[in-house]
């Protein structure tokens, strides 16, 4: 039909005016080489906090520095997960959180934010740069229950070579979000409705005015992580929980990935 | 079409990382292109590009005839640009479009164009998928997930649009959008 031959030579036309920008091959060279995700199911306890924006996972959640002396409980529900680790899970989640981007380096990454960046320094000899991508913070204020955007952070992703892996955010100071977390805690699923909460040790520190965050696990241990610390010359962040600035208290969320 | 790659480089995309390289060069144009023809954003267009060459060349291995290259292709490029979308809707204006449709109607263009971005982003990708790479609902519904049937009803309201903006010029067929279903391959 004619009609059928005019939208094909129209979109023809559309297609063949765009301009195309140079290939970044080590940008899509790394992306090939990173490990992919496993698919599993999104913890339910991320499924409460931020239904409401489909988000399938968070980097870290500011946790009070609890004094929980356990690494690893089972507890029976997922509300009683939130109150062994002292957390309420904040209404609904952000309108809207841009997509991480990819940058092929440091260099591409400070472009993008408002912070001096100090790249990771005194890695263990083992480690492949896998990934950099920068997105902008999502900030609840707890008192007016609102979502913002704040500035945009900085993730870089490492691969062992034993196959894991580990992250290390560089963000922005933000007074407000006063003393840094000690732990996150992951929920996992077990059989009966059960919930597996373990804590894993999460080290900030400040270079200047970025704020450097790793949480130690299978990819990197604790004496790796203040090797790192050492290496990059990070101070430490002075403050106490809770986070209040100006009456106001906020919790800052990372959001590396978005359901579809 | 321009993803019909030489066989000789797709097979040797599958074990040589230097003709990976090239056959990443070489699909890159047109998955930007045919990225920014769906999510309208330089940015996101470059990301969702850059995500289905990676995915292109993590699943080469897998691919069983490299005839079915070009097609394998598209599909994993229109799904990678929909994602993208969805991620991120924003309302695209006109004065976005490319200053120079080079070769075709400029004025069917610009009326497609805007027709294009009002549809919604399954559609579009249908759209794409059908018209530009030449694909049939069966192949897109292999791709996208959804039943064939789906896709013919998601093409048939995409055309329906589409066809009302170009009607307002020369083509008295696009007044009717009835049989539509049964010209959709």
């Amino acid at each position: 039909m004619f009609a059928d031959a005019r939208i094909k030579n129209a979109l023809e036309s559309i297609v063949a005016s765009v301009d195309v920008p140079p290939v970044k091959w080590h940008a899509i060279e790394a992306m090939i080489a990173a490990p992919q995700p496993l698919e599993r199911r999104p913890s339910r306890v991320l499924q409460f906090a931020l239904a409401a924006a489909a988000c399938i996972a968070i980097v870290f959640v500011a946790f009070p520095a609890s004094s929980l002396g356990l690494v690893k409980i089972i507890v029976s529900s997922y509300q009683e997960a939130f109150k062994v680790i002292g957390w309420t899970p904040p209404s609904g989640g952000p309108k809207t959180a841009e997509r991480p981007a990819i940058r092929a380096d440091a260099a591409a990454a400070q472009a993008h934010l408002g912070f001096t960046l100090v790249p990771p320094s005194g890695l263990p000899a083992d480690v492949v740069a896998t990934k950099i991508f920068t997105a902008p913070v999502q900030i609840y204020t707890k008192a007016t229950k609102i979502w913002s955007t704040g500035p945009t952070f900085a993730s870089f992703s490492y691969r062992r070579a034993n196959g894991h892996s580990f992250s290390i955010l560089t963000a922005q100071f933000d007074q407000r979000t006063g003393s840094p977390a000690k732990y996150v805690f992951d929920a996992q699923d077990l059989p009966g409705g059960r919930t597996a909460l373990t804590r894993h040790e999460k080290f900030t520190w400040r270079n200047g005015d970025q704020v450097t965050s790793i949480v130690s696990g299978d990819g990197i241990s604790a004496p790796e992580i203040l090797a790192i610390r050492q290496s990059m010359n990070g101070a430490p962040i002075e403050g106490v929980y809770p986070n209040i600035h100006d009456g106001t208290i906020v919790e800052r969320y990372l959001i590396v990935e978005q359901a579809p | 079409m321009p993803l019909d790659l030489e066989p000789q480089l797709i097979d040797g995309a599958r074990s040589s990382k230097a003709d990976l390289e090239r056959l990443v060069r070489a699909v890159w144009p047109e998955a930007y292109r045919i990225a920014f023809s769906i999510v309208r954003d330089r940015g996101l267009a470059e990301d969702a590009a850059q995500e289905a060459c990676a995915s292109i060349a993590r699943s080469l291995p897998s691919l069983k005839s490299t005839a079915r290259f070009s097609s394998w292709s598209y599909k994993t490029i229109v799904n990678q640009a929909i994602v993208a979308t969805r991620r991120r809707r924003r309302t695209v204006a006109l004065d976005e479009i490319p200053g120079d449709a080079g070769g075709g109607d400029r004025s069917d263009a610009l009326d497609l164009h805007d027709a294009l971005m009002r549809l919604p982003v399954e559609q579009r990708g249908a759209i794409v998928l059908h018209y530009y790479a030449g694909l049939n609902s069966r192949e897109i519904a292999e791709s996208t997930g959804l039943p064939a049937s789906t896709v013919r009803f998601h093409l048939m309201l995409a055309r329906r649009t589409l066809r009302k903006a170009l009607s307002a010029t020369s083509d008295p067929s696009a007044q009717s959008s009835e049989g539509v279903l049964t010209n959709v391959r």
